[in-house]
Protein backbone atom coordinates (compact mmCIF):
# COMPACT_ATOMS: atom_id res chain seq x y z
CA UNK A 1 0.00 0.00 0.00
CA UNK A 2 1.63 3.41 -0.88
CA UNK A 3 2.06 5.19 1.56
CA UNK A 4 0.38 8.52 0.14
CA UNK A 5 -3.13 6.13 0.42
CA UNK A 6 -3.12 6.94 3.73
CA UNK A 7 -4.35 10.33 5.35
CA UNK A 8 -2.32 11.16 8.80
CA UNK A 9 -4.16 11.71 11.76
CA UNK A 10 -3.25 15.66 11.08
CA UNK A 11 -4.55 15.58 8.11
CA UNK A 12 -8.00 13.69 8.89
CA UNK A 13 -8.57 15.79 11.62
CA UNK A 14 -8.01 18.76 9.77
CA UNK A 15 -10.41 17.49 7.06
CA UNK A 16 -13.27 16.42 9.48
CA UNK A 17 -13.10 19.75 10.79
CA UNK A 18 -13.69 21.37 7.55
CA UNK A 19 -16.08 18.64 6.31
CA UNK A 20 -18.03 19.38 9.89
CA UNK A 21 -17.70 15.84 11.03
CA UNK A 22 -17.42 15.86 14.58
CA UNK A 23 -17.98 13.39 17.23
CA UNK A 24 -16.23 11.99 20.64
CA UNK A 25 -12.90 10.66 20.79
CA UNK A 26 -13.78 6.79 20.29
CA UNK A 27 -16.18 7.55 17.40
CA UNK A 28 -13.56 9.79 15.66
CA UNK A 29 -11.22 7.28 16.32
CA UNK A 30 -13.18 4.76 15.11
CA UNK A 31 -13.39 6.32 11.57
CA UNK A 32 -9.94 7.34 11.35
CA UNK A 33 -9.36 3.50 11.39
CA UNK A 34 -12.21 2.58 8.99
CA UNK A 35 -11.23 5.22 6.66
CA UNK A 36 -7.78 3.98 6.28
CA UNK A 37 -9.73 0.67 4.42
CA UNK A 38 -11.82 2.72 2.47
CA UNK A 39 -8.83 4.77 1.38
CA UNK A 40 -6.55 1.28 0.59
CA UNK A 41 -9.78 0.69 -1.64
CA UNK A 42 -9.58 3.80 -3.60
CA UNK A 43 -5.53 3.68 -4.07
CA UNK A 44 -6.03 -0.31 -5.65
CA UNK A 45 -8.39 1.51 -8.49
CA UNK A 46 -5.16 4.14 -9.28
CA UNK A 47 -3.75 0.95 -10.66
CA UNK A 48 -6.17 -0.15 -13.20
CA UNK A 49 -5.82 0.45 -16.43
CA UNK A 50 -8.34 2.99 -17.51
CA UNK A 51 -6.38 3.98 -20.86
CA UNK A 52 -8.44 5.85 -23.31
CA UNK A 53 -11.79 4.98 -20.88
CA UNK A 54 -14.04 7.79 -20.41
CA UNK A 55 -15.94 7.85 -17.01
CA UNK A 56 -19.31 6.59 -16.94
CA UNK A 57 -20.87 9.84 -15.87
CA UNK A 58 -23.82 7.99 -14.80
CA UNK A 59 -24.66 4.58 -15.82
CA UNK A 60 -27.21 3.41 -18.57
CA UNK A 61 -27.54 0.33 -20.30
CA UNK A 62 -26.63 0.79 -23.63
CA UNK A 63 -28.77 2.76 -26.09
CA UNK A 64 -32.27 1.05 -24.28
CA UNK A 65 -32.73 4.73 -22.70
CA UNK A 66 -36.04 6.87 -23.88
CA UNK A 67 -34.58 10.26 -24.89
CA UNK A 68 -31.38 8.87 -25.53
CA UNK B 1 -57.96 -24.92 3.30
CA UNK B 2 -55.38 -25.26 6.28
CA UNK B 3 -53.62 -21.35 6.65
CA UNK B 4 -50.35 -22.63 6.57
CA UNK B 5 -50.41 -24.06 3.63
CA UNK B 6 -52.50 -20.87 2.31
CA UNK B 7 -49.37 -18.96 3.88
CA UNK B 8 -47.40 -21.16 1.98
CA UNK B 9 -48.34 -21.52 -1.29
CA UNK B 10 -46.99 -19.36 -4.19
CA UNK B 11 -48.76 -16.35 -5.90
CA UNK B 12 -49.26 -18.52 -9.04
CA UNK B 13 -50.96 -21.37 -7.20
CA UNK B 14 -52.83 -18.73 -4.78
CA UNK B 15 -53.83 -17.04 -8.52
CA UNK B 16 -55.23 -19.90 -10.12
CA UNK B 17 -57.48 -20.77 -7.19
CA UNK B 18 -58.81 -16.93 -6.66
CA UNK B 19 -59.53 -16.87 -10.52
CA UNK B 20 -61.23 -19.96 -10.13
CA UNK B 21 -63.28 -18.89 -6.90
CA UNK B 22 -61.80 -21.63 -5.02
CA UNK B 23 -60.48 -19.20 -2.46
CA UNK B 24 -61.35 -16.24 -1.20
CA UNK B 25 -58.96 -13.22 -1.08
CA UNK B 26 -60.09 -12.77 2.28
CA UNK B 27 -59.48 -16.32 3.67
CA UNK B 28 -55.90 -15.42 2.45
CA UNK B 29 -55.28 -12.42 4.35
CA UNK B 30 -56.69 -13.85 7.20
CA UNK B 31 -54.61 -16.93 7.35
CA UNK B 32 -51.37 -14.27 6.49
CA UNK B 33 -52.05 -12.37 9.60
CA UNK B 34 -52.27 -15.17 11.74
CA UNK B 35 -48.85 -16.53 10.46
CA UNK B 36 -47.38 -12.76 11.26
CA UNK B 37 -49.10 -12.96 14.74
CA UNK B 38 -47.29 -16.24 15.31
CA UNK B 39 -44.06 -15.48 14.41
CA UNK B 40 -42.92 -11.87 14.13
CA UNK B 41 -42.20 -11.56 17.75
CA UNK B 42 -39.34 -13.75 16.47
CA UNK B 43 -39.09 -12.39 13.22
CA UNK B 44 -39.24 -8.84 13.41
CA UNK B 45 -39.47 -8.54 9.93
CA UNK B 46 -42.41 -5.88 9.59
CA UNK B 47 -42.56 -2.27 10.96
CA UNK B 48 -45.47 -1.38 9.85
CA UNK B 49 -48.49 -4.05 9.76
CA UNK B 50 -52.17 -2.73 8.24
CA UNK B 51 -54.49 -5.41 9.61
CA UNK B 52 -57.38 -3.38 8.79
CA UNK B 53 -56.43 -2.08 5.39
CA UNK B 54 -55.71 -5.21 4.14
CA UNK B 55 -58.61 -7.16 4.95
CA UNK B 56 -60.64 -4.42 4.21
CA UNK B 57 -58.79 -4.58 0.47
CA UNK B 58 -59.07 -8.25 0.35
CA UNK B 59 -63.11 -7.85 0.64
CA UNK B 60 -63.14 -5.30 -1.88
CA UNK B 61 -61.16 -7.87 -4.03
CA UNK B 62 -64.08 -10.77 -3.23
CA UNK B 63 -66.51 -8.37 -4.43
CA UNK B 64 -64.33 -6.79 -7.52
CA UNK B 65 -63.61 -10.68 -8.35
CA UNK B 66 -67.34 -11.62 -8.43
CA UNK B 67 -68.41 -8.78 -10.26
CA UNK B 68 -66.05 -9.89 -12.96
CA UNK B 69 -63.79 -7.30 -12.87
CA UNK B 70 -60.41 -9.67 -12.49
CA UNK B 71 -57.73 -7.84 -12.50
CA UNK B 72 -55.06 -10.28 -13.23
CA UNK B 73 -52.61 -12.89 -11.81
CA UNK B 74 -51.91 -10.82 -8.54
CA UNK B 75 -55.84 -9.65 -7.33
CA UNK B 76 -56.15 -10.87 -4.34
CA UNK B 77 -52.36 -11.54 -3.21
CA UNK B 78 -50.54 -10.03 -0.62
CA UNK B 79 -47.42 -8.21 -0.82
CA UNK B 80 -45.29 -6.45 1.31
CA UNK B 81 -42.84 -3.84 0.62
CA UNK B 82 -39.35 -3.09 2.10
CA UNK B 83 -39.93 0.11 4.15
CA UNK B 84 -37.93 2.54 1.36
CA UNK B 85 -40.65 2.15 -1.05
CA UNK B 86 -43.19 5.24 -0.82
CA UNK B 87 -46.53 4.24 -0.14
CA UNK B 88 -49.27 7.10 -0.63
CA UNK B 89 -50.65 7.27 2.72
CA UNK B 90 -48.88 4.51 4.65
CA UNK B 91 -45.57 5.63 6.71
CA UNK B 92 -42.32 5.43 4.68
CA UNK B 93 -39.69 5.05 7.29
CA UNK B 94 -36.14 4.12 5.69
CA UNK B 95 -35.95 2.22 8.40
CA UNK B 96 -35.06 5.24 10.50
CA UNK B 97 -36.50 6.91 13.64
CA UNK B 98 -35.76 9.94 11.86
CA UNK B 99 -39.02 9.43 9.50
CA UNK B 100 -41.04 7.34 11.79
CA UNK B 101 -43.65 10.34 10.68
CA UNK B 102 -42.89 10.60 7.06
CA UNK B 103 -46.44 9.61 5.07
CA UNK B 104 -45.51 10.05 1.69
CA UNK B 105 -48.88 11.55 -0.55
CA UNK B 106 -48.18 9.21 -3.72
CA UNK B 107 -47.54 5.58 -4.19
CA UNK B 108 -43.42 4.94 -5.73
CA UNK B 109 -44.14 3.43 -9.01
CA UNK B 110 -43.92 -0.05 -8.07
CA UNK B 111 -46.23 0.24 -5.11
CA UNK B 112 -48.91 1.68 -8.00
CA UNK B 113 -48.50 -1.00 -10.24
CA UNK B 114 -49.18 -3.74 -7.28
CA UNK B 115 -51.93 -1.72 -6.34
CA UNK B 116 -53.41 -1.33 -10.28
CA UNK B 117 -52.87 -4.80 -10.27
CA UNK B 118 -55.03 -5.98 -7.24
CA UNK B 119 -52.54 -7.02 -4.64
CA UNK B 120 -53.08 -6.50 -1.29
CA UNK B 121 -50.57 -4.56 0.44
CA UNK B 122 -50.21 -6.55 4.20
CA UNK B 123 -47.43 -4.21 5.45
CA UNK B 124 -44.00 -2.36 4.98
CA UNK B 125 -40.69 -4.50 5.90
CA UNK B 126 -37.83 -3.80 7.99
CA UNK B 127 -34.62 -2.78 6.44
CA UNK B 128 -30.83 -2.26 7.42
CA UNK B 129 -31.22 1.49 8.20
CA UNK B 130 -30.99 3.56 5.03
CA UNK B 131 -30.58 0.05 2.83
CA UNK B 132 -26.49 0.64 3.51
CA UNK B 133 -25.15 -2.90 5.09
CA UNK B 134 -26.13 -6.06 3.88
CA UNK B 135 -26.79 -7.91 7.32
CA UNK B 136 -30.23 -6.58 8.77
CA UNK B 137 -29.52 -4.84 12.03
CA UNK B 138 -31.76 -2.17 12.73
CA UNK B 139 -31.87 -0.22 16.08
CA UNK B 140 -34.24 1.51 15.71
CA UNK B 141 -37.06 -1.29 15.17
CA UNK B 142 -35.23 -3.92 16.11
CA UNK B 143 -32.73 -6.31 14.18
CA UNK B 144 -34.25 -8.91 11.60
CA UNK B 145 -33.91 -12.43 12.50
CA UNK B 146 -33.35 -15.71 10.68
CA UNK B 147 -36.08 -17.88 10.02
CA UNK B 148 -33.85 -21.25 9.74
CA UNK B 149 -32.12 -20.00 13.27
CA UNK B 150 -33.11 -16.56 14.87
CA UNK B 151 -29.88 -16.02 16.17
CA UNK B 152 -28.19 -15.45 12.35
CA UNK B 153 -28.93 -12.91 10.33
CA UNK B 154 -31.67 -12.48 7.38
CA UNK B 155 -28.99 -10.29 5.57
CA UNK B 156 -29.73 -7.22 4.30
CA UNK B 157 -30.50 -4.74 3.55
CA UNK B 158 -33.85 -6.32 2.50
CA UNK B 159 -33.58 -8.52 5.50
CA UNK B 160 -37.51 -7.91 6.33
CA UNK B 161 -38.58 -8.79 2.99
CA UNK B 162 -35.97 -12.37 3.07
CA UNK B 163 -37.30 -13.60 6.21
CA UNK B 164 -41.13 -12.68 5.65
CA UNK B 165 -40.85 -14.43 2.49
CA UNK B 166 -38.80 -17.10 3.89
CA UNK B 167 -41.52 -17.74 7.04
CA UNK B 168 -44.41 -17.74 4.71
CA UNK B 169 -46.00 -14.06 6.35
CA UNK B 170 -46.21 -12.86 3.06
CA UNK B 171 -46.62 -14.20 -0.52
CA UNK B 172 -45.18 -11.58 -2.18
CA UNK B 173 -42.16 -8.99 -0.94
CA UNK B 174 -39.88 -6.56 -2.47
CA UNK B 175 -36.39 -5.45 -1.86
CA UNK B 176 -34.13 -3.10 -3.97
CA UNK B 177 -30.26 -3.95 -3.89
CA UNK B 178 -27.28 -1.27 -4.52
CA UNK B 179 -24.49 -4.07 -3.80
CA UNK B 180 -26.70 -6.62 -2.92
CA UNK B 181 -29.46 -6.14 -1.04
CA UNK B 182 -31.79 -8.38 -2.99
CA UNK B 183 -29.68 -11.18 -3.55
CA UNK B 184 -28.09 -11.27 0.10
CA UNK B 185 -31.10 -11.64 2.37
CA UNK B 186 -32.58 -14.30 -0.28
CA UNK B 187 -29.87 -16.57 -0.08
CA UNK B 188 -29.37 -16.65 3.68
CA UNK B 189 -33.17 -17.08 3.76
CA UNK B 190 -33.43 -20.16 1.08
CA UNK B 191 -35.65 -17.60 -1.04
CA UNK B 192 -35.65 -15.97 -4.62
CA UNK B 193 -34.51 -12.65 -5.15
CA UNK B 194 -34.01 -11.44 -8.69
CA UNK B 195 -32.17 -8.40 -9.43
CA UNK B 196 -33.64 -6.85 -12.85
CA UNK B 197 -31.54 -4.76 -15.28
CA UNK B 198 -31.03 -1.08 -14.39
CA UNK B 199 -33.96 0.68 -15.81
CA UNK B 200 -35.72 -2.27 -16.02
CA UNK B 201 -37.85 -1.33 -13.13
CA UNK B 202 -38.74 2.11 -11.68
CA UNK B 203 -36.89 3.23 -8.55
CA UNK B 204 -39.50 6.24 -8.60
CA UNK B 205 -40.53 6.92 -4.87
CA UNK B 206 -37.38 4.70 -3.41
CA UNK B 207 -35.25 6.24 -1.06
CA UNK B 208 -31.93 6.54 -2.89
CA UNK B 209 -28.87 4.79 -1.34
CA UNK B 210 -26.60 5.25 -4.59
CA UNK B 211 -28.60 6.27 -7.69
CA UNK B 212 -26.45 4.68 -10.02
CA UNK B 213 -26.45 1.04 -8.50
CA UNK B 214 -29.88 1.33 -7.10
CA UNK B 215 -32.57 -1.54 -8.48
CA UNK B 216 -36.11 -2.70 -7.32
CA UNK B 217 -37.25 -6.40 -7.79
CA UNK B 218 -38.60 -8.89 -6.53
CA UNK B 219 -38.07 -11.76 -3.26
CA UNK B 220 -40.57 -14.55 -3.52
CA UNK B 221 -40.64 -18.25 -2.53
CA UNK B 222 -41.15 -19.67 -6.65
CA UNK B 223 -39.25 -18.15 -9.57
CA UNK B 224 -42.25 -18.43 -11.15
CA UNK B 225 -43.78 -15.76 -8.80
CA UNK B 226 -40.48 -13.60 -9.27
CA UNK B 227 -42.20 -13.78 -13.01
CA UNK B 228 -45.58 -12.71 -12.86
CA UNK B 229 -44.43 -9.96 -10.51
CA UNK B 230 -41.86 -8.76 -12.92
CA UNK B 231 -44.81 -8.78 -15.23
CA UNK B 232 -46.64 -6.50 -12.92
CA UNK B 233 -43.91 -4.36 -12.07
CA UNK B 234 -41.81 -3.79 -15.22
CA UNK B 235 -41.79 -1.17 -17.56
CA UNK B 236 -40.92 2.31 -18.61
CA UNK B 237 -41.79 5.40 -16.30
CA UNK B 238 -41.34 8.81 -17.69
CA UNK B 239 -40.27 9.77 -14.08
CA UNK B 240 -37.26 8.14 -13.76
CA UNK B 241 -34.76 9.51 -15.42
CA UNK B 242 -32.76 5.68 -16.07
CA UNK B 243 -36.09 3.88 -17.12
CA UNK B 244 -35.77 1.97 -19.98
CA UNK B 245 -38.53 2.04 -22.83
CA UNK B 246 -37.78 -1.37 -23.95
CA UNK B 247 -40.74 -3.37 -24.30
CA UNK B 248 -42.01 -5.69 -21.42
CA UNK B 249 -41.91 -9.68 -22.45
CA UNK B 250 -44.44 -12.01 -20.92
CA UNK B 251 -41.48 -13.34 -18.55
CA UNK B 252 -44.01 -16.47 -17.59
CA UNK B 253 -43.86 -17.30 -21.22
CA UNK B 254 -40.19 -17.66 -20.30
CA UNK B 255 -40.31 -20.54 -17.85
CA UNK B 256 -39.88 -23.56 -20.22
CA UNK B 257 -37.85 -25.98 -18.24
CA UNK B 258 -35.76 -26.13 -21.04
CA UNK B 259 -32.18 -25.53 -20.60
CA UNK B 260 -30.87 -27.50 -23.76
CA UNK B 261 -28.39 -25.38 -25.49
CA UNK B 262 -27.80 -22.67 -22.89
CA UNK B 263 -24.14 -22.42 -22.64
CA UNK B 264 -22.88 -21.19 -18.66
CA UNK B 265 -20.38 -19.66 -17.81
CA UNK B 266 -18.23 -20.24 -14.62
CA UNK B 267 -15.54 -17.78 -13.49
CA UNK B 268 -12.95 -19.79 -12.01
CA UNK B 269 -11.87 -16.43 -9.46
CA UNK B 270 -15.23 -17.26 -8.18
CA UNK B 271 -13.86 -20.22 -6.99
CA UNK B 272 -10.69 -18.92 -6.11
CA UNK B 273 -12.10 -16.30 -3.49
CA UNK B 274 -13.24 -17.10 -0.09
CA UNK B 275 -15.49 -19.60 -0.09
CA UNK B 276 -16.92 -22.17 2.76
CA UNK B 277 -16.57 -25.46 1.66
CA UNK B 278 -20.77 -26.73 1.92
CA UNK B 279 -21.41 -23.59 -0.50
CA UNK B 280 -18.65 -24.44 -2.86
CA UNK B 281 -19.51 -28.14 -2.88
CA UNK B 282 -23.78 -27.38 -3.10
CA UNK B 283 -23.05 -24.41 -5.70
CA UNK B 284 -20.73 -27.02 -7.73
CA UNK B 285 -23.52 -29.63 -7.33
CA UNK B 286 -26.48 -27.13 -8.88
CA UNK B 287 -23.63 -26.28 -12.03
CA UNK B 288 -23.49 -30.21 -12.49
CA UNK B 289 -27.61 -30.45 -12.22
CA UNK B 290 -28.12 -27.65 -15.02
CA UNK B 291 -25.52 -29.72 -16.83
CA UNK B 292 -27.51 -32.69 -16.68
CA UNK B 293 -30.54 -30.98 -17.79
CA UNK B 294 -28.41 -30.09 -20.92
CA UNK B 295 -26.88 -26.67 -20.19
CA UNK B 296 -22.92 -26.59 -21.39
CA UNK B 297 -21.02 -25.45 -18.54
CA UNK B 298 -17.66 -23.53 -19.99
CA UNK B 299 -15.19 -22.43 -17.60
CA UNK B 300 -14.46 -18.62 -18.24
CA UNK B 301 -11.41 -15.63 -16.92
CA UNK B 302 -12.74 -12.97 -15.64
CA UNK B 303 -9.68 -11.23 -13.72
CA UNK B 304 -11.65 -8.02 -13.54
CA UNK B 305 -14.13 -9.77 -11.06
CA UNK B 306 -11.30 -9.15 -8.15
CA UNK B 307 -11.43 -5.44 -8.53
CA UNK B 308 -15.02 -5.31 -7.80
CA UNK B 309 -14.77 -4.31 -4.31
CA UNK B 310 -12.57 -1.23 -4.81
CA UNK B 311 -15.08 -0.03 -7.64
CA UNK B 312 -18.00 -0.45 -6.18
CA UNK B 313 -17.04 0.60 -2.89
CA UNK B 314 -15.94 3.83 -4.26
CA UNK B 315 -19.44 4.67 -5.94
CA UNK B 316 -21.58 3.27 -3.63
CA UNK B 317 -19.45 5.23 -0.41
CA UNK B 318 -19.61 8.55 -2.33
CA UNK B 319 -23.06 8.51 -3.87
CA UNK B 320 -24.36 6.84 -0.51
CA UNK B 321 -22.71 10.37 1.20
CA UNK B 322 -23.80 12.79 -1.14
CA UNK B 323 -27.71 10.87 -1.38
CA UNK B 324 -28.15 11.25 2.41
CA UNK B 325 -25.55 14.31 3.24
CA UNK B 326 -28.97 15.86 4.61
CA UNK B 327 -29.77 13.59 6.94
CA UNK B 328 -25.86 13.61 8.10
CA UNK B 329 -25.97 16.94 8.73
CA UNK B 330 -29.26 17.29 10.44
CA UNK B 331 -29.46 14.25 12.15
CA UNK B 332 -26.02 12.57 12.88
CA UNK B 333 -26.52 11.31 16.60
CA UNK B 334 -29.98 9.74 15.71
CA UNK B 335 -27.95 7.07 12.77
CA UNK B 336 -27.15 3.67 14.17
CA UNK B 337 -22.96 4.02 14.14
CA UNK B 338 -22.31 2.01 11.44
CA UNK B 339 -24.14 3.94 9.26
CA UNK B 340 -22.51 6.95 10.37
CA UNK B 341 -19.32 6.22 9.58
CA UNK B 342 -20.01 4.85 6.76
CA UNK B 343 -21.68 7.75 5.57
CA UNK B 344 -18.93 9.98 7.13
CA UNK B 345 -16.06 8.15 5.65
CA UNK B 346 -17.61 9.00 1.83
CA UNK B 347 -17.16 12.10 2.47
CA UNK B 348 -13.52 11.93 2.73
CA UNK B 349 -13.42 9.96 -1.13
CA UNK B 350 -12.34 12.98 -3.85
CA UNK B 351 -13.87 13.42 -7.19
CA UNK B 352 -10.86 12.60 -8.96
CA UNK B 353 -11.05 9.18 -7.14
CA UNK B 354 -15.01 8.67 -7.78
CA UNK B 355 -14.28 9.27 -10.89
CA UNK B 356 -11.33 6.85 -11.14
CA UNK B 357 -13.96 4.35 -10.25
CA UNK B 358 -16.10 4.62 -12.84
CA UNK B 359 -13.68 4.20 -15.61
CA UNK B 360 -12.96 0.90 -13.33
CA UNK B 361 -16.71 0.55 -13.74
CA UNK B 362 -16.64 1.11 -17.60
CA UNK B 363 -13.38 -1.42 -18.06
CA UNK B 364 -15.08 -3.82 -15.92
CA UNK B 365 -18.56 -3.36 -17.77
CA UNK B 366 -17.22 -4.37 -20.89
CA UNK B 367 -14.43 -7.02 -19.48
CA UNK B 368 -18.48 -8.52 -18.65
CA UNK B 369 -20.25 -7.68 -21.62
CA UNK B 370 -16.87 -9.30 -23.73
CA UNK B 371 -17.67 -12.81 -21.09
CA UNK B 372 -21.46 -12.29 -22.00
CA UNK B 373 -20.45 -12.79 -26.10
CA UNK B 374 -19.41 -16.25 -25.51
CA UNK B 375 -21.61 -17.42 -22.70
CA UNK B 376 -26.08 -17.11 -21.66
CA UNK B 377 -25.00 -16.86 -17.97
CA UNK B 378 -22.91 -16.18 -15.57
CA UNK B 379 -23.34 -18.92 -12.76
CA UNK B 380 -21.76 -19.05 -9.19
CA UNK B 381 -22.68 -18.69 -5.41
CA UNK B 382 -24.68 -16.15 -4.08
CA UNK B 383 -23.17 -16.04 -0.91
CA UNK B 384 -19.74 -17.31 0.48
CA UNK B 385 -21.37 -18.59 3.65
CA UNK B 386 -24.03 -19.13 5.15
CA UNK B 387 -26.26 -17.02 7.51
CA UNK B 388 -23.68 -15.63 10.35
CA UNK B 389 -24.56 -14.38 13.68
CA UNK B 390 -26.05 -11.34 14.20
CA UNK B 391 -23.80 -8.24 14.66
CA UNK B 392 -20.56 -10.97 14.17
CA UNK B 393 -18.09 -8.69 12.70
CA UNK B 394 -15.81 -11.02 10.88
CA UNK B 395 -16.86 -14.66 9.00
CA UNK B 396 -14.60 -17.40 8.36
CA UNK B 397 -15.10 -18.50 4.28
CA UNK B 398 -12.88 -21.91 4.17
CA UNK B 399 -9.51 -21.25 4.82
CA UNK B 400 -10.10 -17.39 4.97
CA UNK B 401 -11.53 -15.46 7.85
CA UNK B 402 -12.77 -12.08 6.23
CA UNK B 403 -14.87 -8.70 7.21
CA UNK B 404 -18.67 -9.93 7.22
CA UNK B 405 -19.60 -6.70 4.82
CA UNK B 406 -17.14 -7.61 2.20
CA UNK B 407 -18.02 -11.04 2.39
CA UNK B 408 -21.53 -11.01 2.10
CA UNK B 409 -21.36 -8.54 -0.78
CA UNK B 410 -18.04 -10.32 -3.09
CA UNK B 411 -20.23 -12.02 -5.57
CA UNK B 412 -23.29 -9.69 -6.03
CA UNK B 413 -21.31 -6.52 -6.15
CA UNK B 414 -20.29 -6.76 -9.63
CA UNK B 415 -23.73 -6.98 -10.88
CA UNK B 416 -24.54 -3.64 -9.17
CA UNK B 417 -21.21 -1.92 -11.49
CA UNK B 418 -22.79 -3.67 -14.61
CA UNK B 419 -25.99 -3.52 -13.90
CA UNK B 420 -27.13 -7.03 -15.62
CA UNK B 421 -30.03 -8.99 -14.64
CA UNK B 422 -29.10 -11.46 -11.48
CA UNK B 423 -31.18 -13.86 -9.39
CA UNK B 424 -30.82 -16.06 -6.51
CA UNK B 425 -32.19 -19.07 -6.23
CA UNK B 426 -31.59 -22.10 -3.42
CA UNK B 427 -29.44 -24.81 -4.26
CA UNK B 428 -28.92 -26.55 -1.26
CA UNK B 429 -28.12 -25.95 2.80
CA UNK B 430 -25.19 -26.82 4.81
CA UNK B 431 -25.13 -29.32 7.47
CA UNK B 432 -26.79 -27.44 9.90
CA UNK B 433 -29.85 -26.76 8.05
CA UNK B 434 -29.03 -23.24 7.06
CA UNK B 435 -30.12 -22.70 3.08
CA UNK B 436 -27.27 -21.71 -0.12
CA UNK B 437 -28.00 -19.90 -2.58
CA UNK B 438 -26.93 -20.14 -6.95
CA UNK B 439 -26.89 -17.11 -8.68
CA UNK B 440 -27.08 -16.42 -12.41
CA UNK B 441 -26.66 -13.71 -14.17
CA UNK B 442 -27.52 -12.48 -17.71
CA UNK B 443 -27.28 -9.21 -20.60
CA UNK B 444 -29.00 -6.73 -19.75
CA UNK B 445 -32.84 -6.76 -20.14
CA UNK B 446 -32.78 -10.67 -20.25
CA UNK B 447 -34.21 -11.30 -17.42
CA UNK B 448 -36.27 -14.21 -19.16
CA UNK B 449 -32.90 -16.72 -19.99
CA UNK B 450 -32.04 -15.93 -16.09
CA UNK B 451 -35.80 -16.82 -15.18
CA UNK B 452 -35.43 -20.01 -17.79
CA UNK B 453 -32.80 -21.57 -16.11
CA UNK B 454 -33.75 -20.67 -12.45
CA UNK B 455 -36.66 -22.18 -13.08
CA UNK B 456 -35.53 -25.37 -14.84
CA UNK B 457 -33.30 -25.71 -12.01
CA UNK B 458 -35.56 -24.83 -8.93
CA UNK B 459 -38.52 -27.23 -10.75
CA UNK B 460 -36.22 -30.11 -11.05
CA UNK B 461 -34.91 -30.26 -7.76
CA UNK B 462 -37.11 -29.67 -4.22
CA UNK B 463 -35.07 -27.47 -1.93
CA UNK B 464 -37.67 -24.70 -2.76
CA UNK B 465 -40.18 -26.60 -0.94
CA UNK B 466 -38.38 -26.78 2.74
CA UNK B 467 -39.92 -24.89 5.56
CA UNK B 468 -37.99 -23.14 7.72
CA UNK B 469 -38.62 -24.86 11.69
CA UNK B 470 -41.14 -22.19 13.23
Amino acid sequence: MPDDAIISRQAFDETAARLGITGPDTHMDELYGQLQGVLAGTSALRNLDVTDTEPDMAFIPQGTISGH
Amino acid sequence: MDELEICYMSAGDLGRLIKAGEISPVEIIEAHLSRIRATEPVLNSFITLLPDEALAAARQAERDIRAGRYRGPLHGIPVALKDLFNTGGVRTTSGSRIFDTFVPAEDCTVAARFRAGGAILLGKLNMHQFAYGPTGENPDYGHMHNPWNPELVSGGSSGGSGSATAAGQCTITTGSDTGGSIRIPAALCGIVGLKPTYGRVSRHGLTPLAWSMDHPGPMTRTVEDAAITMNVIAGHDPRDVASSSLPVPDYTAALTGDVRGLRIGVPRQHFEAPLDPEVRQAVNDALHHLESLGAELVEVNFPEFNNNAAISTTMLMSEASAALRDVLTSDRDKLYEPVRLRLEAGLFISAADYLRAQQGRAVFDRAARRLLDDVDLIAGPTEPVTAPPLLQQRVLAGEHEIGTVPALTQYTRPYNITGFPAISVPCGFSAEGLPIGLQLAGRPFDEETVLRAAHAYEQSTNWHTRRPPL
